[in-house]
C-alpha cells in the first residue's frame, strides 16, 4: 500500500508503524477510526443478513421459511446489531474520530488512551452479544419490553450485559470529543468559526454523555430483575412494566438524535464543499443542533401513546415532538438554500446529499404524522412506524454516513475510488431503498402490525415488492463496499485537497502524517470562506498558514 | 392516492371521525413540502451546476425575511396538526358515561371477552374462531352497532395490545392493571382484530375478529351465550376456548408444540425434568392445569401458565375427561 | 512554529498533543466533571424509580424505612464525610510537597472505605437474618404491602453505591502508590485531584441516599 507523503518525507499515519500490535494498541485517533470502520462494516453485514432473513420470510404471507421463534430472534438481532453496533457508533466513532482533531487543528483527541479503550470496550460489548447469539439468541425485540423480557427463557442477560458495556464506549467517546472541542481548538478558531460537523459532534456527544447512563441503569435493572427478581418491573410484586418503557425510551429517543445529529454535520460539510459555497444560515444550523439535543431529550413518551399512560402525558409529549421538528426543518431549508448560486458538482458526496435530502424529508414528515395523537393511535406498532424509522435511521443517518465516507475517503487513504461507478451506485441505492420501504407505509396504514412472522393474505403483494427492493439494496451496498475497498488499495493517488475544502483537515497531507500537523495551524476565517480558486486553499504541505 | 380509502381500511367507528381527514391533510402537507423543497433542490442543482452560466454574484448566507418565514410557516402548520390530533384523540379516548362495558383479557396467545352486563364470557382462540366460523356463529369480540362500548383491558402475563384497524383503535393491555378505550361501531360487519404488542412465539397468531351485529341480533346472541354457559361443559370446547391447542397437540403421531402432546398421555408414565417418573393419572392431569410448575416434563421449558382460579370445577373435570379420551383405546379426539 | 513548543516551558509529563501543561490539566479536570455528570445520571434513574414507587405505595415506604437502622446509616454518613475530609487533606499535603503525609491520608481514606463496607455488611447480615431479602425472595413479615419491592430497590441502590465505593478504594490505593513513587507530584497532580473528585461523588451519592432511604417520614 502506498500513501502520499508530504514534502518532508514523513510517512503517513498508515505506514508510520507496522504490525498488528501497532494497530490494535494504537492511540492514534485516525487508526482507531479505521478500526471502528472495519468493525462497523462487519456488523452491518451481519445485521443486514438478519434483515435478509426477515424479508425472505415475509415474501409470503404464510410462515413457511423458518419457524416463529427463529423469526423473532432474527428481528431482535437485526435491531440490536444495527442500533447498538452500527448506527450509534458509525458516524461519531468512525468519521468523528478520524476527522475531529484534524478539523480542530489538534494533534489528537484530549484522551487518546481513553479513545483506544472506547474501541476495545465496544468490541467487548459486541463479543457479549455474539456469545448470546451462540448460546441460542434472544427474542425480546431490541426494545426489551417487560414483562416479556424479564420472564422469557434464553441468554438475555448476556445480551443486556453487552449493551451495558457498549454504552460505556459511547459515553467515553462523547466525553473525549467534548473536552477536545472545548480545550484544543486551533488559535483563531472561535466557536462561530467551528466547522458545522463539529457543532454536530458536540451536540451528539452531549447527548451521549447524558442519555446513555440511563440506558445503563435500565439494562442493569433488567438484569437484576431477571436474576434476583427485585420486583421493579414485575406486576405481581407491585412493580410497573410500563416504567420500563419510560426508562428505556428516556435513552432510546435521544439515541436517535445521536444517530442523526452527526449525519446533519456531514451534510453541512458536504453541501458547502461540493457547491463551493458558504453555508446558508450558519448560526441557525449550529444552534439548531443544540436545541434538537435538548428538546429531543424531552419527547420520549411519544413511543408510548397507546401504552396506557395518561392522556395529559400524551398531549405534552405530542406537543414537544412537534416542537423539535422546527429546528430540524430550518436545517433542511438552509442546506437547499446553500445550493443557490453555488457551483454544484455532481460528485458522489453531492449525490448522497441529494439522496439524504429526499429521504430525510420523507422520514421526518412521516414522523410528524406519527406525532399527531389521533393518527398515532392507528399507526403505532404497524409497518408505518417501521417505514418511518428506516427512512430516518437508514435512509438519512446511514446514507449521510456513506456520503461522508465518500467525502473523506481520499483523505483517509490517499487514493480515490471510481467516481462514476459511485454516482451510478448511489442512484441504485436510492431507488432500491425506496422500493423496499415505501410499500411499508402503505401496508402499515392498512393495518399490518409489526413483528408479525405471518400475516393476512391481503398484505402480500406490497411485502413482495419490499423484499425485492431489500435484496437489490443489499446488492448495491455490497457494490459500494467493493469499489471503496478497491479505491483505497488500488485507486489513483489522490491530490491533497480533491474537493477544495477549506476546513483544516484539508490542509494536512493526504493521508495525514501520524501527528496530523507539523506546527500548530491557526485560522482567521470560517471554513466556508468561498469563493476560493481550486488549488488556492491553504495547506500545510505548501507551507502556507492562513 | 389522496383518498383515505387508498391508505386506510374502511372506518366504522363514529368516534374516530377526524383521523382519516387529518391523515390526508398531513399527506398533502408532506407532498407539497417535498415538491417545494426537492423542487428547489433539483432546480438549483441544475441551474447552478459548476460551469453553468447561471447568474451568481454574491452568495447569500442570510436572509432574515426568508428565515423568519420558513420558521413561522412550519410552526403554524405543525400547530394545526397538533391541535387537530389532540382534539380527536380526546374524543377517541374518553368513554361516554353510559358506555357498555366489555372486559378484555389478553393472554399468550388468545383473547377473552367478559360482558359483565350479561354474565357472558366469549373467547377467541384460533381454533374456536375456526369452529365458530364453520358453524356460522359470530366470531371473536361481538358488539352491537351504534352503541357506545368501553373496552377495559388487562393481561394475565405480558404486554399485549388490542388493535382494531377499522375502528382506528389501539390500546396496550398490561398485567395487574386496567387500560380503557372506547368506540361506537357504525356498520354491521366483521373486522380484523390484531395483537400488536410483541408477546412471543405466537404473537402473529393472536388475531381474531370483531363482529358488529345489529342490536336485535346482538341481544339474541347474548341470550344464546347465556344459555350455553349454563349447560354442561364440553371438554373439547373448554380445550378449544382456553387456547390449549396453542401449545399441545391432540392428534395421534403429531409432533412439535411448545408443550407435550396429549395423545395417549392419560394413564402412562411420564418422565419429568428432575429425572423422576410419574403416572399421568387424573390427579396429575388436574395438577398440571392448576400448578404446571410442580411437575415439568423432561425436554420442555417451564412456560405453561397456571389456570388455577380461571376454570370452574366443572370445566376442570370436563378437561380431564376429554384428555382421557385422547388415546388409542378410547376412540380418539375430534 | 509556535512558541508554545519550546521545551523549556514544557515539562516532560505533558503529552505531545497538548499545547501546554495548563491545557492538559484543564482538559483532564473537565473530562472528570463530565464523567461525574454521567454517573449522577446513572444513579438518578434508580432515584426516579424510588420516587415513583414511593408515590404509589407510601405506606410500604414508611414502614420499610422504619425497619432500616438509621444509626448505622448515620454512622456511615459520618464515616464517608470524614473520608472526604482526609481526601481533601491528601490533595493539600501533596500541594505542599509533603509526600509521606499525602500518602498517609490516602490510606486513611481507604481505611474509612473499609469501615463503611463493614457497617454495610453488618446491616445486610442483620436483614438477612430476619428474612428480609429483595423482591420475590422476601420472607419476613415485618413490612406491609409491597415490601419485596421496597427492599429490592433498597438493596439495588445500596449495592450499586457500595460497588462504587470499592472501585473508589481501588483507585485511591493505586494513586497512593503513584504518589509514593513520585509519578504523581505537586505540579503533575491531575490524577490525584480527579480521583478525589470521584471519591467526593461517591460521598455525595450517599448523602442523598441516606435521608431518602432511612429517614423518610
Amino acid at each position: 500500500m502506498s500513501a502520499a507523503t508530504d514534502q518532508n518525507q514523513e510517512p503517513s499515519y498508515l505506514t508510520a508503524s507496522t504490525g498488528w500490535k501497532s494497530w490494535l494498541f494504537s492511540v492514534d485517533h485516525k487508526r482507531i477510526g479505521l478500526m471502528y470502520l472495519v468493525a462497523t462494516t462487519i456488523f452491518m453485514i451481519a445485521g443486514g443478513s438478519f434483515a435478509g432473513i426477515i424479508r425472505a420470510e415475509l415474501f409470503t404471507a404464510a410462515g413457511d421459511l423458518i419457524d416463529a421463534d427463529t423469526y423473532n430472534r432474527a428481528f431482535t438481532l437485526h435491531g440490536s446489531i444495527m442500533v447498538f453496533l452500527v448506527i450509534i457508533p458509525a458516524t461519531p466513532a468512525v468519521l468523528g474520530n478520524f476527522v475531529l482533531p484534524l478539523m480542530l487543528g489538534a494533534k489528537d483527541v484530549a484522551f487518546p488512551r481513553l479513545n483506544l479503550a472506547s474501541f476495545h470496550i465496544y468490541m467487548a460489548g459486541a463479543t457479549l452479544l455474539l456469545i448470546s447469539m451462540i448460546l441460542g439468541s434472544f427474542d425480546t425485540g431490541w426494545t426489551f419490553y417487560t414483562p416479556y423480557s424479564s420472564t422469557t427463557v434464553g441468554p438475555v442477560a448476556w445480551a443486556l450485559t453487552g449493551v451495558f458495556i457498549l454504552g460505556f464506549s459511547s459515553i467515553l467517546t462523547g466525553l473525549n470529543f467534548i473536552v477536545t472541542i472545548h480545550k484544543m481548538r486551533a488559535p483563531g478558531m472561535t466557536w462561530m468559526r467551528l466547522p458545522l460537523m463539529l457543532w454536530a459532534l458536540y451536540a451528539t456527544s452531549a447527548v451521549q454523555i447524558l442519555a446513555t447512563p440511563v440506558l445503563a441503569i435500565t439494562v442493569l435493572l433488567l438484569i437484576v430483575e431477571r436474576s434476583i427478581g427485585i420486583g421493579i418491573f414485575d406486576p405481581t410484586l407491585g412493580g410497573d412494566p410500563v416504567l420500563f418503557q419510560h426508562f428505556f425510551w428516556f435513552y432510546s429517543h435521544p439515541a436517535v438524535y445521536i444517530m442523526i445529529l452527526p449525519a446533519f454535520g456531514i451534510v453541512s460539510e458536504m453541501v458547502a464543499v461540493h457547491a463551493q459555497r458558504p453555508i446558508f444560515g450558519y448560526k441557525g444550523i449550529a444552534f439548531s443542533s443544540l436545541s434538537i439535543a435538548i428538546i429531543g431529550s424531552l419527547v420520549w413518551g411519544h413511543h408510548m401513546f397507546t401504552s396506557g399512560q395518561s392522556i395529559y402525558s400524551s398531549v405534552l409529549f405530542s406537543f414537544l415532538t412537534f416542537f423539535v421538528a422546527i429546528p430540524t426543518a430550518i436545517k433542511v431549508f438552509s442546506w437547499v438554500a446553500t445550493l443557490y448560486k453555488g457551483h454544484v458538482s455532481y460528485t458522489p458526496p453531492m449525490m448522497y446529499v441529494f439522496s439524504f435530502l429526499a429521504l430525510f424529508m420523507v422520514g421526518g414528515l412521516t414522523g410528524v404524522v406519527l406525532g399527531a395523537l389521533s393518527v398515532d393511535v392507528h399507526l403505532h406498532d404497524t409497518y408505518f412506524v417501521v417505514a418511518h424509522f428506516h427512512y430516518v435511521m437508514m435512509g438519512s443517518a446511514i446514507i449521510a454516513y456513506i456520503g461522508g465516507l465518500h467525502h473523506w475517503w481520499p483523505k483517509m487513504f490517499g487514493r480515490m475510488y471510481p467516481q462514476k461507478l459511485a454516482n451510478v451506485t448511489s442512484v441504485l441505492v436510492f431507488i432500491s431503498f425506496n422500493l423496499t420501504f415505501l410499500p411499508m407505509f402503505l401496508v402499515g396504514s392498512r393495518g399490518m402490525p409489526r413483528r408479525y412472522y405471518e400475516y393476512i393474505a391481503s398484505y402480500q403483494t406490497l411485502n413482495q415488492i419490499a423484499t425485492v427492493g431489500a435484496f437489490l439494496l443489499g446488492a448495491s451496498l455490497f457494490v459500494t463496499l467493493g469499489y471503496l475497498i478497491y479505491g483505497a488499495i488500488w485507486g489513483p493517488v489522490a491530490s491533497r485537497n480533491p474537493w477544495n475544502g477549506l476546513s483544516l483537515e484539508w490542509r494536512t497531507a493526504t493521508p495525514p502524517i501520524e501527528h496530523n500537523f507539523h506546527g500548530q495551524p491557526t485560522v482567521s476565517g470560517t471554513p466556508y470562506d468561498y469563493p476560493v480558486e481550486p488549488g488556492e486553499a491553504p495547506g500545510e504541505a505548501v507551507g502556507v498558514t492562513k | 392516492m389522496f383518498d383515505a380509502q387508498f391508505w386506510l381500511p374502511e372506518s366504522v367507528n363514529a368516534l374516530a371521525g377526524g383521523v382519516d381527514e387529518l391523515f390526508i391533510f398531513v399527506l398533502w402537507v408532506t407532498v407539497i413540502s417535498l415538491a417545494l423543497v426537492l423542487g428547489a433542490m433539483i432546480w438549483f442543482a441544475i441551474r447552478y451546476r459548476a460551469g453553468s452560466g447561471g447568474p451568481r454574484g454574491s452568495m447569500p448566507t442570510h436572509n432574515m425575511a426568508l428565515e423568519v418565514t420558513w420558521t413561522l410557516v412550519p410552526t403554524a402548520i405543525l400547530g394545526v396538526i397538533f391541535f387537530w390530533g389532540t382534539r380527536d384523540y380526546a374524543k377517541m379516548s374518553i368513554p361516554a358515561g353510559d358506555a357498555m362495558e366489555i372486559r378484555v383479557m389478553g393472554q399468550k396467545w388468545f383473547w377473552n371477552f367478559d360482558y359483565p352486563d350479561y354474565g357472558v364470557r366469549l373467547q377467541a382462540t384460533p381454533e374456536l374462531d375456526e369452529k365458530n366460523e364453520t358453524e356460522g356463529k359470530p366470531v371473536g369480540l361481538v358488539v352491537p352497532v351504534d352503541t357506545s362500548v368501553q373496552l377495559i383491558g388487562s393481561s394475565t402475563d405480558v404486554l399485549h395490545s388490542v388493535f382494531i384497524p377499522a375502528f382506528r383503535l389501539k390500546k396496550d393491555v398490561v398485567p395487574n392493571r386496567y387500560t380503557t378505550t372506547t368506540f361506537v361501531a357504525t356498520e354491521p360487519g366483521v373486522y380484523d382484530f390484531f395483537c400488536t404488542e410483541y408477546c412471543g412465539t405466537k404473537h402473529s397468531n393472536m388475531i381474531t375478529k370483531v363482529t358488529v351485529l345489529s342490536k336485535p341480533d346482538f341481544d339474541a346472541y347474548m341470550e344464546e351465550a347465556q344459555e350455553a354457559a349454563e349447560g354442561p361443559a364440553d371438554g373439547a370446547t373448554v380445550f378449544a376456548s382456553n387456547g390449549c391447542a396453542g401449545c399441545h397437540q391432540v392428534r395421534e403421531g403429531a409432533t412439535g408444540g411448545l408443550g407435550p402432546s396429549l395423545w395417549g398421555l392419560a394413564g402412562r408414565e411420564e418422565a419429568l425434568n428432575t429425572g423422576e417418573k410419574v403416572l399421568a393419572d387424573d390427579n396429575y392431569l388436574r395438577e398440571s392445569i392448576e400448578n404446571p410448575m410442580a411437575k415439568v416434563v423432561a425436554g420442555y421449558d417451564p412456560i405453561m401458565p397456571s389456570f388455577a382460579g380461571r376454570l370452574s370445577e366443572e370445566e376442570l373435570t370436563a378437561l380431564v375427561v376429554y384428555m382421557k379420551q385422547l388415546g388409542p383405546d378410547a376412540g380418539g379426539a375430534q | 512554529m509556535s512558541a508554545k513548543e519550546s521545551t523549556e516551558e514544557r515539562p516532560p509529563w505533558v503529552a505531545h498533543f497538548f499545547a501546554s501543561a495548563d491545557q492538559q490539566r484543564s482538559a483532564a479536570n473537565f473530562g472528570m466533571w463530565l464523567f461525574i455528570g454521567q454517573e449522577v445520571l446513572f444513579f438518578s434513574g434508580l432515584f426516579m424509580a424510588y420516587i415513583a414507587y414511593r408515590w404509589l405505595y407510601p405506606d410500604t415506604w414508611l414502614s420499610g424505612a422504619d425497619v432500616l437502622n438509621k444509626w448505622l446509616g448515620a454512622g456511615n454518613t459520618v464515616v464517608l464525610l470524614t473520608s472526604s475530609l482526609t481526601m481533601v487533606l491528601a490533595v493539600r499535603e501533596l500541594e505542599l510537597n509533603r509526600i509521606k503525609q499525602s500518602v498517609r491520608y490516602l490510606w486513611v481514606t481507604v481505611a474509612f472505605g473499609f469501615v463503611f463496607l463493614g457497617v454495610k455488611a453488618v446491616e445486610y447480615a442483620s436483614k438477612f437474618e430476619l428474612g428480609i431479602y429483595p423482591g420475590a425472595h422476601y420472607e419476613a413479615g415485618e413490612v406491609e404491602g409491597m415490601a419485596g419491592l421496597f427492599f429490592g430497590i433498597y438493596y439495588t441502590l445500596t449495592a450499586l453505591h457500595a460497588l462504587h465505593v470499592i472501585i473508589g478504594m481501588g483507585l485511591l490505593a493505586w494513586v497512593a502508590i503513584l504518589v509514593k513513587k513520585e509519578k504523581v507530584t505537586a505540579e503533575n497532580n491531575s490524577l490525584l485531584e480527579n480521583i478525589g473528585l470521584y471519591w467526593h461523588l461517591v460521598d455525595l451519592v450517599w448523602i442523598f441516599l441516606f435521608p431518602m432511604l432511612y429517614l423518610v417520614r
